[in-house]
């Protein structure tokens, strides 16, 4: 990272003031200083330290906390399938970093790095990233991403982690496994097959279980303690229960009046689908694919908010990401920073959770075998059984049809307005 | 065995505060003053806090001297924990919030000055020679003693490597003061002007600079002008604590453009090796600096090492020890 200027007294300042905040700057100035320092307000911490002239490497530091202040960092993974042994596989990326083989053209992406463990193999990407930017046409820039390699339990699957800020990461991880696959199949190797992790797959009812057990688990002393938000989804389908709803947002709004009874229905112990509204939603084909969850640690004074959300296409994954960290005090709780190690951690746990508990739902080699494609029209998203039909007597019989129709041929069908088409569009 | 505690105590106390006179800090009353703990929040203490020293300084860009407690503690590594660096901070925030209720402080150490004391030196000296300063740091970074139920506090924490990076500092700064002593002649710790302050110089060294990676100052040098007669030399210094790398030394560059430190014939910049990894070559440094940093119309810069010197022997000597 390349800075231009040396930042002016008042750039500091607003920095502070503005950006970094008053928390986040006397823990830079006690990890990076040794200075401990406490003020009452963004300003006061401010003053206390714009005095110090700070280096380069400081500069960066905080440059790069504003950054991941705005992309906070995610933890997801995925899973692949393959008859080689671990052993074969270290080497063939070993081989292929010597080699310096390129994964994929356009970003001419690499091995540059791995490390195998006796428990793990820890892989590093290159590539480079592209973007828009105002002053070239494509501003381009070198980038790295790290994933690691683990056995599932399943035969032959492995479990790949990946902590990521921006989806060029997580997209070049997914090109790096196509790359790799195409490649060992060109070798007559054993191909490496990705399975992701897709909550669709699984049984509508199955959907709110899994939901369930990931609330109920309690993993590593993290105890479930409310549901601050949660996004429903609708699935594939509807009836008429929901009639007074317009759509979705008043369904969620619904939603977010119930969460008390939501929270209450998993700390009791008797599940959410005991909860009336949360069956109500399962009865009219909606589920949930995502939650803003409250978590209390039982052996230190910490609590943390921890958003878990299930995507839909082209990004087909999960992301655990940590959206507030919190120290329990005796008046309640103090919204703190943790350690970004800390908040690795914590970000793991409830990763391998979902891991763990996805594997209790499917089959994993199986579902990696089969490839999911929706099979159904009911299976794009924003498509109830009416509108399927609709689109069946207009002539659009398969996913595929509908997916490559244009926008005014499908503008023109019964059940189907601006707000469906740009969901079929975006989110298939 | 307390005895000799006492005397270590004394030595580190002492080693501190003469450092910090060096440096231009004013020592106020005597080592050790009790204070009575008279805050309810502190009533697990039930003995006084005793206060190592009680120091001050005129300093820039405050319109009052600053009070700074002083709590000096000389260990081995094997006892330096995270729990005791802990410990020690607490015990210097604790003194720093009970004296400005205090009338013994008043009375023996401040003398009823009006003064803005908000502040604390904790200097901990690992004198086995086992002192690692990455795990030190960490210590540093575990202490958690903010709380929005206190009052605004400012505690510098200073290892074995920035009490050896001060005394190189003052090493370095009194040769100069030695050197540029003559008629017309001065060296002086330089403070830019910042939009609510104008510019400053003294002899003094800040709190904010101890933690900076750069540190200014300004010498005057009389010369020949080549015909016989004299004339004054302006040089601006730069003591760089940053990475020895052309990156970190170019954003040092725009830190002297930011704060107009180009207006000299010279700059002399002096790096801190002592914890550099790599060799480095002064010259290389310089070409370098000339051919990917340095404008056309740039003064001259030369690049010197700070002399290494270790904080204990060093501060020894400047008792006369």
């Amino acid at each position: 990272m390349v800075m231009d200027e040396y930042p002016s007294d008042s750039d500091y300042r607003i920095f502070v003031e503005e950006k970094f905040g008053r928390d986040k700057t006397q823990k830079f100035l006690k990890q990076r200083k040794n200075f401990l320092v406490h003020a009452h307000t963004k300003s006061d911490v401010a003053d206390v330290s714009r005095r110090i002239l700070f280096g380069l490497e400081d500069a960066e530091y905080l440059k790069e906390g504003l950054l991941s202040q705005n992309q906070p960092e995610k933890s997801t993974a995925l899973t692949f399938k393959s008859d080689a042994t671990d052993e074969e596989l270290s080497a063939d990326l070993s081989r292929a970093q010597a080699n310096e083989t390129v994964f994929n053209e356009n970003k001419n992406l690499r091995v540059a790095d791995t490390n195998h463990t006796e428990d793990e193999l820890e892989v590093e990407l290159e590539y480079i990233h592209r973007r828009e930017s105002q002053r070239a046409l494509m501003d381009s820039n070198d980038k790295t991403t790290t994933i690691t390699i683990e056995e599932t339990g399943e035969e032959n699957v492995r479990k790949v982690s990946q902590d990521y800020r921006t989806y060029d990461e997580f997209n070049a991880v997914k090109d790096f496994f196509e790359g790799w696959n195409n490649e060992r199949i060109s070798n007559d190797e054993e191909p490496v097959e990705r399975g992701d992790i897709i909550l669709r797959r699984l049984r509508l009812e199955d959907r709110v279980e899994f939901f369930n057990d990931i609330l109920s688990a309690n993993p590593a002393n993290w105890r479930f303690e409310d549901a601050v938000k949660m996004g429903i989804s609708q699935g594939e389908q509807t009836s008429e229960m929901f009639e007074d709803a317009e759509d979705e947002e008043d369904i969620q709004e619904e939603l977010d009046e119930n969460l008390r009874g939501i929270t209450g229905a998993v700390l009791s112990g008797e599940g959410l689908r005991t909860n009336g509204f949360v069956q109500k939603c399962i009865d009219n084909g909606y589920f949930f694919e995502s939650g803003r969850l409250l978590f209390v640690n039982t052996d230190i004074a910490e609590q943390v908010e921890i958003s878990i959300e299930f995507k839909q296409k082209p990004k087909e994954t999960f992301d655990i990401s940590i959206e507030t960290e919190y120290e329990t005090t005796e008046e309640g709780r103090e919204e703190i920073s943790f350690d970004s190690e800390h908040r690795k951690e914590i970000r793991d746990t409830f990763r391998d959770l979902v891991v763990r508990l996805y594997g209790e739902y499917v089959d994993m080699p199986n579902l990696i075998d089969e490839k999911y494609e929706p099979q159904n029209l009911t299976d794009i998203k924003g498509i109830g059984d009416s509108t399927a039909d609709n689109l069946r007597e207009s002539g659009f019989g398969t996913v595929k049809s509908v997916l490559n129709a244009e926008k005014e041929n499908l503008l023109e069908i019964e059940g189907i307005g601006e707000k469906t088409v740009e969901e079929i569009h975006t989110n298939n | 065995m307390p005895e000799e505690q006492n005397r270590a105590g004394d030595t580190a106390n002492n080693r501190l505060v003469t450092l910090l006179e060096a440096l231009g800090w004013v020592q106020r009353g005597d080592n050790d003053i009790d204070i009575s703990c008279e805050l309810p929040q502190h009533h697990d203490r039930e003995h006084p806090h005793g206060v190592d020293a009680y120091m001050t300084y005129d300093g820039p860009y405050r319109a009052k001297e600053r009070g700074i407690v002083i709590e000096s503690k000389t260990k081995l590594w094997d006892s330096t924990k995270s729990s005791t660096v802990k410990s020690d901070a607490n015990q210097a925030l604790k003194t720093l919030e009970c004296i400005p209720e205090s009338d013994e402080f008043e009375e023996y150490l401040n003398f009823g000055e009006s003064r803005i004391v908000d502040a604390g030196i904790l200097g901990i000296w690992v004198h086995d020679g086992d002192f690692d300063a990455k795990e030190f740091n960490s210590y540093v970074s575990d202490i958690g003693i903010e709380n929005k139920q206190r009052k605004p506090f400012q505690i510098l924490v200073l290892g074995n490597q920035e009490l050896n990076r001060l005394a190189s500092l003052h090493a370095e700064f009194s040769e100069l003061e030695e050197e540029f002593d003559g008629e017309a002649e001065s060296v002086d710790f330089y403070y830019p002007s910042l939009p609510d302050s104008v510019s400053d110089r003294r002899s003094l060294l800040s709190i904010e600079y101890m933690l900076s990676d750069y540190v200014f100052a300004k010498a005057r040098k009389v010369v020949d002008n080549g015909s016989g007669y004299s004339r004054p030399k302006d040089i601006n210094i730069v003591y760089y604590f940053d990475e020895i790398n052309m990156e970190s030394l170019d954003f040092m560059f725009q830190a002297l453009v930011e704060y107009q430190m180009l207006d000299a014939e010279e700059v002399h910049v002096y790096i801190d090796n002592r914890n550099s990894e790599e060799d480095f070559q002064l010259q290389s440094i310089r070409r370098g600096f000339e051919e990917e940093v340095l404008p056309q119309d740039s003064p001259d810069f030369e690049f010197r090492t700070l002399p290494q010197v270790s904080y204990d022997s060093y501060t020894d000597r400047l008792r006369g020890e």
